[in-house]
């Protein structure tokens, strides 16, 4: 990747905990090109809110660095200067708790409008919500008289009001019913094109990234396990978290039935950030450990083109040169 | 005769409002032994119906009609000591949330013992008491029953505490089982593992089961029968793959395309709109609003239609006389 639009290098964010230190994201390097949507995927407590939270500017990475358009971002989001702040903007996983009740749809579209000193702010706001495909009238409505999915069209609404180039989507539909998630990821796709935009889509849904993504990347308690392109990874996914993970989706059709991984069934939970296990983080539910597995953390490696795993079992003669 | 048989069941909540008429007339049959999915969006009415069997109703619910018969006694007008009875030795439910169906301030421990003493129809020894404990936390594939059982809830994982819930219930389920969304707030993997103990549970004991979901997918790995519901109303009824494969009744087919599949293919449409205010629901078809078939006839309330692989379907498409477009 020669020019990404954003990339983070060796990024960790440790928080103290009472009997010792969490390490929510450890290590982590990703990159993303302009126009792609890169999907973090990972269950509860890999990171992948907190990582978002960091290219936010909402916490600080402990070590490591974020740039942007080829510049290093300011790690907490004060710092940064307007036009930064205005590029990268996020929506929420709970579009209830998003969006201040008091404040009628009007008032949160004018929030970031006014801090970015628009003129015509009427206009603007009428614009907005033509884009997310709701009534103008809507304007004056207040959260509670629209549904949920409705709610999450108005945050995004508010994340397009100082025209970004990126946008982090925090499970933006897993609030949200199966029909509803349906069109705020139409609208999202066609806003992405339109717009010409970047997501980092953060998500616990596999299947929904088959569908969005450009790339996807696999996080387990705060480090990348695998990353590829999205056709790549679907057709051929090589960790073995990342199998158990799409052997236990459950699946409607017969069709995706069998492009699940049957050899691998899932088993034991995600250890507790605490005392992470010696070696590879996943080794006590992996049926593939090896002796290596629980001392060493194998590091991540390109074992295909652009499809790059941290596992034991991928020997070192695929290593990049 | 049927385990469970309810017909043409009405629930009503009184709010400030006025009152809002969700189930419209819900029928639904589950054999001893048999796996019954209910499945529908958020707010259709399936936990309503659930916890009307259970006779679980909110203070500001009405019974505005309809009979939920369990092994051919009526629920709904049972004296209190008969419907304990059920409660303590026939059926028992695994609820949504598991943080929040245990108490924080007792451990688990207090809270199984009490339910296995409730349920238990001589007077127990404290050895016989903690035997059982084990013996059913063992069942829920639960590691270290003993440090499970001093425990708080708070020092569980949300599959640990899962599985206490499924264990808690299991003491009274001896014949019905329901699970109202017992996966939903489980990460993916744990959720699997949950649907597979609790499968194998209730296959090994011949328990019954009522899921509801609204993971279209969760449900179809597990039941032998489906109800799709929509706002208060049952729109299809079938077995599990028919369903699946087949879908008749609008509402099921466009759920079923809502879902993003895993084999690609990119994000379907969805279904627009959204659920009807049951403070005025519809008089007729309650998915009119939605539906792109929509015809003048929809306006009155359709009955059920056989539409072929033991398919039922609450759509006038499927009578005779309309099928015509």
């Amino acid at each position: 990747m020669s020019n990404p639009i954003l990339a983070g290098e060796e990024l960790k964010k440790y928080f103290p905990a009472r009997n010792g230190t969490i390490k929510a994201v450890d290590d982590v390097d990703f990159q993303m090109e302009k126009g792609e949507v890169l999907g973090v995927v990972g269950e509860s407590g890999s990171g992948k809110t907190t990582l978002g939270n960091m290219i936010m500017g909402i916490y600080p990475p402990t070590a490591g660095r974020i740039t942007f358009k080829g510049e290093v971002l300011p790690s907490r989001a004060k710092d940064r200067p307007i036009q930064l702040r205005r590029d990268i903007q996020m929506v929420f996983q709970n579009p209830a708790s998003s969006l201040n009740p008091r404040r009628s749809v009007r008032q949160t579209l004018e929030v970031p409008l006014t801090a970015t000193g628009e003129k015509s702010v009427r206009q603007r706001i009428n614009e907005l919500l033509e884009t997310v495909d709701l009534p103008v009238e809507y304007a004056d409505r207040y959260p509670e008289e629209l549904g949920g999915g409705e709610k999450q069209l108005v945050a995004i609404a508010r994340a397009l009001a100082t025209n970004p180039s990126l946008i982090v989507l925090d499970e933006p539909t897993s609030a949200l019913d199966v029909s509803i998630q349906a069109k705020i990821i139409n609208v999202l796709m066609r806003l992405k094109t339109r717009l010409s935009l970047s997501y980092v889509f953060i998500t616990h849904n596999l299947s929904l990234m088959r569908n969005v993504s450009d790339r996807v990347m696999i996080m387990y308690l705060g480090k990348v396990r695998e990353v590829a392109t999205t056709d790549e990874f679907f057709r051929n996914p090589m960790h073995p978290y990342t199998t158990m993970l799409l052997s236990s989706i459950p699946v409607v059709t017969e069709a995706e039935e069998a492009v699940k991984p049957q050899r691998t069934q899932s088993v034991g939970e995600i250890a507790g950030a605490l005392n992470l296990p010696p070696g590879c983080s996943f080794n006590p539910r992996c049926s593939y450990a090896l002796d290596v597995c629980k001392e060493v953390d194998p590091p991540l490696i390109e074992v295909a083109l652009g499809h790059w795993c941290d596992c034991h079992l991928y020997p070192n003669e695929y290593k990049k040169t | 005769m049927p385990l469970l048989e309810v017909k043409d069941l009405r629930v009503h909540y009184s709010v400030y409002e006025g009152v809002l008429k969700v189930l419209n007339g819900v029928n639904l049959t589950l054999e001893k032994g048999e796996k019954i999915g209910i499945i529908g969006e958020s707010a259709c009415g399936k936990t309503t119906t659930v916890k009307a069997v259970m006779r679980l109703l909110a203070s500001n619910s009405i019974i505005a009609g309809g009979e939920v018969k369990y092994a051919g006694e009526e629920v709904l007008k049972m004296p209190k000591k008969k419907l304990s009875d059920l409660r303590r030795k026939k059926m028992a439910m695994v609820f949504q949330d598991p943080s929040a169906a245990l108490n924080p301030v007792f451990t688990i421990k207090q809270q199984l013992y009490d339910i296995i003493k409730f349920s238990a129809s001589t007077k127990l020894s404290k050895e016989e008491t903690h035997e059982t404990a084990i013996k059913y936390l063992k069942q829920a594939a639960l590691p270290e029953p003993d440090r499970i059982l001093e425990s708080y809830p708070f020092m569980l994982s949300g599959g640990m505490k899962q599985r206490v819930n499924i264990a808690m219930a299991l003491v009274s389920a001896n014949e019905l089982l329901i699970a109202d969304e017992p996966g939903t707030s489980l990460d993916v993997t744990i959720e699997d593992q949950v649907m597979r103990l609790l499968k194998k549970i209730v296959e090994e004991n011949g328990i019954s089961v009522i899921l509801i979901t609204h993971a279209l997918g969760t449900v179809k790995n597990f039941v032998d029968r489906i109800y799709v519901m929509y706002a208060g109303m049952i729109v299809e009824e079938g077995p599990t793959k028919e369903v699946f494969n087949n879908p008749q009744h609008p509402y099921t087919q466009m759920l079923i395309k809502a879902v993003p599949k895993l084999t690609g293919g990119g994000v379907p449409e969805g279904i627009l709109g959204q659920v009807p205010s049951y403070l005025s629901p519809p008089p007729g078809c309650r998915f009119i609003t939605r539906c792109p078939y929509r015809m003048e006839v929809c306006e009155t309330t359709p009955k059920m239609y056989e539409s072929g692989h033991d398919q039922k379907a609450a759509c006038f498409l499927f009578d005779e006389g309309h099928r015509s477009k």
